[in-house]
């Protein structure tokens, strides 16, 4: 054996060499999908994005069909579903690394929120569909769609919060209770100013993922074919993940390039969201260091 | 004591109270937030046992579990779940068969291989991967993978289980990638300084040092990943078609649990009619099942998170 | 190339600040070793000999572990190291182009700060190595080897029966020996070791240092310490490092009663460092 590569060595070296570029190639797979994936719908929907497409009703002519009413559900949607899940899902996290202590109660609350958060959103769809539609006699309302939405996010807010709560340090807290603070003046006026950047991308994140969602909204009956724009948390209301839906399973090959386009408004969106989130995230890592 | 020094006390006291009382109205407000997810769990509970049980009144357990035929719309009504069970089945190894070993060799790629250059390009890519929404998926499976398909296998059905596997298989691929990735960033790096001082190589140290180590966390990323492609609908419902087939071929139509779910509540049944109430049997049956899916992985990862601490 | 078991052939005749009695093994001539623009190692040269203890001592961020770790070339996954000069093992050049890493590291093995067993059993910790170089085949030939290999670590007697348990179920010395058999079962014909006893008691150090002692008649042993009590003890060479520059290398006798430096008797008596 010398310390030179002997025919033994090379051939163990070929082999951690070729399972580096296996390794490599897999990686890159996943690159090429998103990059054909992105260039698919680009090819097929970037033809019809134009404003009558955005500014127009769902009509059986592909040339005239737009999402507007979708938009117009989505942004309602959003909305609703913030405002009912992030006051909600702050408390809670408060409430778990600011109050709670170790034990019983806290543990439970945390095995529970991990286990929703591996719960299909379908299965949110049919609590929604049993509770808020029919047992709440919310009907196809943008309300019930906004609290099932809420629901199914609750579980990220939440551990997201927790993460941006958790990440201030506990010299401010003790400075904050040795001025004479309470407990609630301590986190009000110092522990949620410093979280708020981490607790906003997590937020945002969060919505971004409500915005994608179509499963649930199908079961608590968002429409796909509406002729107008929501006005109150009781209209009926389209989606624009649902109108995607709709169009991609039609036959005609306008309607699947109108799906493209749809989608392409989606991840618009989306990136946007994404882009304000890595955005906020970045000036809260620097405010920190 | 003077009289105006014991007044100051009783208002501070006062005062005290006061403030007691508030911080405990704020306390148990949070505490009311934090049982929401406490609650909802009851909830999904609840509906899913209590419509389910009217379903069961009609239709016993076992012919449900153990039927073959699912036709909750045609005469004569057959209730038998084992061809959705089937299909998702069918759904689900495809997709592992993907998402599993791309997303490991990705996770040693990311964690062993690539500079902390590419690691910082590639991230981003793969969060933009988790972040697409499903229904998006489910129209690329439409639009090209299906075709793909019918190029090499010309009998494939416009709608087939293979379609949707494959792109249930790249939607979770994401997911066990970065949870790998942890499980093998979490294996100390004395672990391989110690394989590359025994005169290992680098696909010797991974394969028979790191991954081995980071074992229990990889198994865990994976029954997670699987759980979450039972559970998968939009991407199914495009691809695979809402036809219960019992079929293990991979290029024909089938319908999953959840799709069927969709398509049940799509149309235009009637609530309380016996077909409606099978959707709720079903879900109560999916929700059971990815539960103890997820529970399976929690326990595997807080395993795995121990032997490290 | 295999000439440990054969005997001294050169008569020992070194001129030189450094005179080692016995043929030298490991040599580094003019060395450099700088991460990035940081200089860890200025211009060191040393003649380590054979199947002895050298100590290499010096305050903490002086370059210690770097110097060890050229040995064996572990500083290879630093992708801004740079490496100037020449540190020959047997004569050749470890650096040099077609000498392979991993053929250094089977000849060269190393013992770590913490101990470091891989979470397998105790028998699969000491065969590993083995089995991945061909060293002893598989079967019998293994079981023996790594049962000598337990046994030089003296470690045998305390695990012979539970040789299928995991190697983290030791105690931290116990875990510590388990590595030193783990790299003796490679067979190697040094040994360097990075600050071995630093998260150990104060027995199981001793028995480590016991152990040194005993391993010194068929090994030839690097050691780096923080602890000049040790490097005392153990070694035969003691070399003192400053800042990247060698200051002092002669018998550790010398070093600790009449070092020639005054920077090394500063620091070893306790005034700097």
């Amino acid at each position: 054996m010398t310390i030179l590569a002997d025919s033994r060595l090379r051939r163990r070296w070929a082999i951690s060499g070729a399972f580096r570029w296996l390794c490599r190639g897999i990686t890159m797979f996943g690159v090429l999908m998103l990059g054909v994936l992105i260039y698919q719908v680009a090819e097929a929907g970037l033809p019809w994005l134009d404003w009558q497409f955005i500014t127009s009703l769902p009509s059986r002519f592909p040339e005239k069909a737009g999402v507007k009413p979708a938009i117009w559900g989505t942004v309602w949607l959003v909305a609703l579903t913030a405002l009912i899940s992030v006051p909600v899902g702050i408390a809670a996290a408060l409430y778990l690394e600011e109050y709670a202590h170790k034990g019983r109660i806290s543990t439970f609350i945390e095995v529970n929120i991990s286990n929703l958060a591996g719960v299909p959103s379908v299965v949110y769809g049919i609590l929604g569909l049993a509770v808020f539609v029919r047992w709440f006699a919310l009907g196809h309302s943008v309300l019930a769609g906004a609290l099932t939405m809420s629901l199914l996010i609750l579980p990220v807010v939440i551990t997201s919060s927790r993460e941006a709560v958790r990440a201030v340090p506990d010299s401010l807290r003790h400075a904050a209770l040795a001025l004479g603070s309470t407990r609630w003046q301590m986190i009000r006026y110092h522990v949620i100013p410093a979280a708020l950047p981490g607790i906003l991308t997590g937020v945002i994140l969060s919505l971004s993922r409500a915005i994608g969602e179509t499963a649930p909204l199908i079961l608590v009956g968002a429409a796909v074919y509406i002729g107008f724009t929501p006005d109150s948390p009781m209209s009926e209301f389209a989606v624009l993940p649902l109108q995607v839906y709709e169009w991609s399973g039609r036959p005609q090959s306008e309607f699947r390039e109108l799906a493209a386009a749809g989608i392409l408004v989606l991840l618009v969106v989306l990136v946007v969201m994404n882009a304000s989130a890595v955005y906020l995230r970045h000036r809260f890592q620097k405010g920190r260091s | 004591m003077t009289s105006s020094a014991s007044n100051k006390l009783k208002c501070g006291l006062q005062r005290q109270r006061g403030r007691e009382w508030r911080e405990s109205a704020i306390r148990s407000g949070l505490l009311m937030c934090a049982l929401v997810s406490v609650l909802t769990t009851a909830a999904i509970i609840g509906v899913l046992a209590f419509e389910s049980s009217t379903f069961f009144r009609e239709v016993p357990v076992t012919e449900f579990l153990f039927g073959t035929r699912w036709a909750p719309l045609l005469e004569p009504r057959s209730f038998g779940v084992l061809p959705l069970l089937c299909g998702t089945l069918l759904v689900v190894a495809g997709a592992g068969l993907i998402a599993l070993p791309m997303g490991l060799g990705s996770a040693i790629y990311l964690s062993e291989f690539a500079s902390s250059r590419m690691r910082t390009l590639l991230k981003p890519v793969l969060e933009v991967l988790a972040g697409i929404p499903t229904v998006v998926y489910g129209y690329f499976a439409l639009t090209f993978i299906t075709p793909l398909l019918q190029d090499v296998f010309p009998s494939t059905e416009v709608y087939n289980a293979a379609s949707g596997a494959i792109v249930v298989g790249i939607m979770v691929l994401p997911m066990v990638t970065s949870l790998c990735d942890d499980a093998l960033r979490a294996v100390p790096d004395s672990m391989r300084t110690a394989g590359y001082a025994l005169g290992a190589t680098q696909f010797e140290v991974t394969t028979r040092v790191l991954t081995p180590a980071a074992l229990s966390g990889i198994l865990a990323a994976f029954v997670l990943a699987l759980s979450r492609a039972v559970g998968e609908t939009m991407a199914v419902t495009l691809a695979s078609g809402s036809t219960p087939n019992l079929t293990l071929n991979p290029l024909e139509q089938i319908q999953t649990m959840t799709s069927f779910i969709v398509s049940i509540s799509k149309g235009d049944t009637p609530a309380g009619t016996i077909e409606y109430q099978s959707l709720f049997a079903v879900g109560a049956l999916l929700f059971v099942i990815t539960l103890a899916m997820n529970v399976a992985s929690n326990r595997i990862m807080r395993r795995f998170k121990e032997s490290y601490e | 190339m295999n000439n440990l078991e054969t005997p001294v052939k050169q008569p020992v005749e070194l001129e030189a600040p450094v005179a080692p009695r016995r043929r030298t093994i490991l040599e580094t001539r003019n060395l450099n070793v700088s991460y990035g623009e940081k200089a860890a190692i200025c211009r060191v040269s040393m003649e380590i000999p054979e199947k002895q203890v050298t100590s290499i001592i010096g305050p903490s961020g002086c370059g210690k572990s770097t110097l060890l770790r050229t040995f064996n070339r572990m500083n290879d996954f630093i992708p801004s190291l740079k490496i100037t000069g020449d540190v020959l093992y047997q004569d050749q050049d470890l650096y040099a182009p077609g000498v392979d890493p991993v053929g250094v590291r089977r000849h060269i093995g190393m013992v770590f700060q913490k101990p470091n067993p891989f979470p397998k059993s105790i028998y699969q910790n000491v065969a590993w190595g083995p089995k991945l170089n061909g060293v002893a085949g598989s079967g019998q030939n293994l079981d023996e080897l790594v049962e000598s290999s337990l046994r030089r670590a003296g470690l045998w007697g305390e695990v012979k029966d539970r040789l299928k348990e995991t190697g983290l179920a030791l105690s931290g010395g116990q875990q510590q020996r388990l590595c030193i058999a783990r790299a003796l079962a490679m067979q190697p014909a040094v040994l360097l070791m990075d600050e071995p006893c630093s998260a150990l008691d104060p027995i199981s150090t001793s028995r480590i240092e016991d152990l040194i002692d005993e391993l010194k008649a068929s090994y030839t042993i690097v050691i780096v310490t923080h602890n000049m009590q040790q490097a005392a003890r153990v070694s035969d060479l003691t070399a003192f490092l400053e800042a990247g520059t060698l200051v002092e290398f002669q018998e550790t006798e010398e070093v600790f009663t009449r070092p020639r430096e005054r920077r090394t008797e500063e620091y070893v008596t306790g005034r700097f460092g």
